[in-house]
């Protein structure tokens, strides 16, 4: 198995960072925020330089927590200081992005890397459209014409016009292409089944993100018969899971970490998110019907409160390499995209647990 | 010479003309300056017809309603008989339409006649990259979306087998070809993104070849695009019908309130 590490860049002093979306800028320090970038670039490097596989950026607006409204700006930052790692864009939201755009973002990439480039579509979820104006009810036929739209203007030669359902450009010429041909690796993150069917009918890669083992494996159960029904089998690095972890010495250690750490501030796991937006998440990914017009993830006030994710990795490196290993054996995963900066971890403390998954954990899962 | 079934405002609706070597049927809308269609009668083109008709003077030559005294020695022959009635039945340049596997006989009229055609627009051609016979497709074939296959139009077994003749679908014509890079008017070369009959990947080689050819993808849309973006179709050949080459230059305001 391969580990990519996702670089964050969340804001420091993450401890008594409030769990609201959007987070209003008052809270913005620009001294803070400079370092916080910093570290975040360094612990890039040094997850690079234990081991890691993959660095990956991922688009979220308004949050400190992932604090890349602008994922390519800071891949191409990272990638000037790391220059081995697979730099993995997981990714744009295209429903919120200018395709064209998007593909030359991407090209650029794969270019100033040198070929490193690995592409993630991601759909996102209702606080993101909120974060443009886009109407969240379109969201799944913008995400589709625009992964259609994003793998012709990496893949064709000619200029081109674009007649769709919600973009016309009448001169598609991406320059510079890119270095990786006919295109690099991409990652569908989605466990939606049209998506999922899109991955494999295009021979797509696929990701999915901070659920237990066993419903990422329904997910994989479908995507690899799809795959099989157009003739093609994935290979490993095709297979992403993104989970949160907390890596102690030992378990008891990780555990003592949990304890301290409920009931005072923030918990570990995903952004907090409003109740409904939950149900719309769930309806989307079960093909439900949902209104979303009227799902408002966050006010001006930042008022949300809502249950976050546990972590899905937590433990000494023993657990942590057995829980790795339950999404690779039930699901076929053959990388793994790893969250470090959870609530009051701050910086040295990521440091400490990349040196430590770099030197207990990562030998072995090259094994597995 | 001309049979005339004269609608409203004396403009001619069905008729067919006389021309050395055939009788071609046809059809007209509209008034304006001409739009010549060559239509295979595998779907309907009404659409299309219906947004140019307010602004052009379309006139459709429509299989299986050609007749001839000999069948044509070869798609450049045919050519020369459209063009012959494309002549009779317009007044002045025309843009010229062949959509599927009129694209060849298209492309020779364009090579024969470059006095006379303003613009080339070809919807679908099979002439280079073919995958199948559209005129042996099977239900859902010829859209991305199996409900549109009701905007498509029977084909009878041995009227199929006189177009195919006619136009010699499936065979190569490398003469055509070769001389893609002679046709000199401003060209447009749409394909559906999701076409099983064409590779769109063709459209690449018309762009290279033909000097002023652009070329466009319809998302969402298989080999009869007009009955799976009707909308896109028509908006497309309207301002290409209209602005030529500087159809890509955008127009629309993104103003939201002035």
């Amino acid at each position: 198995m391969k580990a990519s590490y996702l670089g964050a860049m969340g804001y420091s002093r993450r401890d008594t960072f409030p769990t609201t979306w959007p987070i209003p800028p008052a809270y913005h320090d620009p001294e803070t925020s400079v370092r916080s970038y910093q570290e975040g670039i360094e612990e890039c490097e040094f997850a690079e330089e234990m081991g890691f596989d993959w660095v990956s950026f991922s688009e979220h607006h308004y949050s400190g927590r992932i604090a890349t409204g602008t994922p390519a700006v800071m891949a191409a930052a990272v990638a000037e200081r790391c220059k081995r790692v697979k730099i993995a864009m997981l990714g744009q939201l295209l429903p919120l992005n200018n395709p064209v755009r998007c593909a030359e973002e991407l090209g650029l990439l794969d270019n100033l890397t040198n070929g490193r480039l690995i592409i993630g579509f991601l759909r996102g979820t209702p606080n993101e459209d909120q974060t443009y104006s886009v109407n969240p009810s379109e969201g799944r036929e913008r995400l589709f014409e625009r992964m259609d739209l994003i793998l012709k203007a990496l893949t064709e030669p000619q200029p081109f016009s674009w007649e769709g359902r919600y973009h016309q450009f009448r001169t598609v010429a991406v320059w510079p292409q890119p270095v990786q041909q006919p295109l690099p690796p991409v990652i569908v993150a989605t466990r939606s089944d049209d998506t999922v069917r899109y991955a494999a009918e295009n021979r797509l890669g696929l990701g999915v993100s901070f659920v237990p083992p066993d419903q990422m494996a329904a997910v994989t159960a479908r995507y690899f018969q799809w795959c099989d029904e157009a003739g093609w089998e994935p290979q490993p690095d095709q297979v992403v899971y993104r989970g949160s972890i907390y890596l102690a010495e030992t378990d008891k250690a990780a555990e003592e970490w949990l304890v301290r750490r409920t009931g005072s501030g923030p918990v570990p796991g995903g952004i907090a998110m409003r109740p409904l937006v939950t149900q719309a998440i769930s309806a989307a990914r079960a093909g439900e019907e949902f209104d979303l017009r009227n799902v408002l993830a966050g006010s001006p006030q930042g008022d949300v409160v809502g249950v976050a994710r546990s972590l899905n990795f937590i433990g000494g490196p023993d657990t942590v390499v057995e829980q790795i290993k339950e999404f690779r054996d039930k699901c076929g995963a053959g990388v793994v995209d790893l969250f470090f900066q959870q609530p009051g971890i701050e910086h040295q403390e990521v440091m400490r647990e990349i040196d430590l998954f770099g030197r207990e954990v990562l030998p072995r899962l090259r094994e597995l | 010479m001309v049979r005339e079934d004269r609608g409203a405002g004396n403009t001619p609706e069905h008729g067919h003309i006389e021309v050395p070597g055939a009788r071609v049927g046809y059809s007209t809308a509209g008034s304006g300056d001409p739009v010549v269609m060559i239509d295979t009668g595998l779907w309907t083109n009404g659409p299309l017809v219906d947004a140019l008709a307010p602004d052009y003077h379309v006139v459709s030559l429509s299989f299986p309603g050609i007749s001839f005294a000999n069948l044509p020695g070869s798609l450049r022959d045919l050519a020369s008989i459209l063009t012959l009635a494309a002549d009779k039945l317009t007044e002045g340049k025309y843009a010229l339409v062949g959509e599927s596997v009129a694209g060849g006989v298209a492309l020779w009229q364009a090579l024969l006649a470059p006095d006379n055609i303003e613009t080339l627009i070809l919807i679908s051609p099979t002439t280079v990259l073919p995958i199948d016979d559209p005129l042996t497709a099977g239900p859902g074939q010829l859209v991305a979306h199996p409900e549109n296959d009701a905007a498509l139009l029977p084909v009878e077994p041995a009227v199929a087998a006189e177009i195919r003749a006619i136009l010699r679908v499936g065979s190569r014509d490398a003469e055509l070809e070769e001389r893609f890079g002679e046709i000199s008017c401003a060209t447009l070369a749409v394909f559906g993104l999701n076409d099983r009959i064409v590779t769109p990947e063709a459209a690449r080689l018309y762009r290279e070849k033909i000097p002023n050819c652009n070329i466009s993808l319809v998302y969402d849309a298989g080999h009869a695009i007009v009955a799976d973006r009707p909308e896109a179709l028509a908006s497309l050949v309207t301002d290409f019908v209209e602005r030529r080459e500087t159809f890509i230059v955008g127009r629309e305001s993104g103003l939201i309130n002035p």
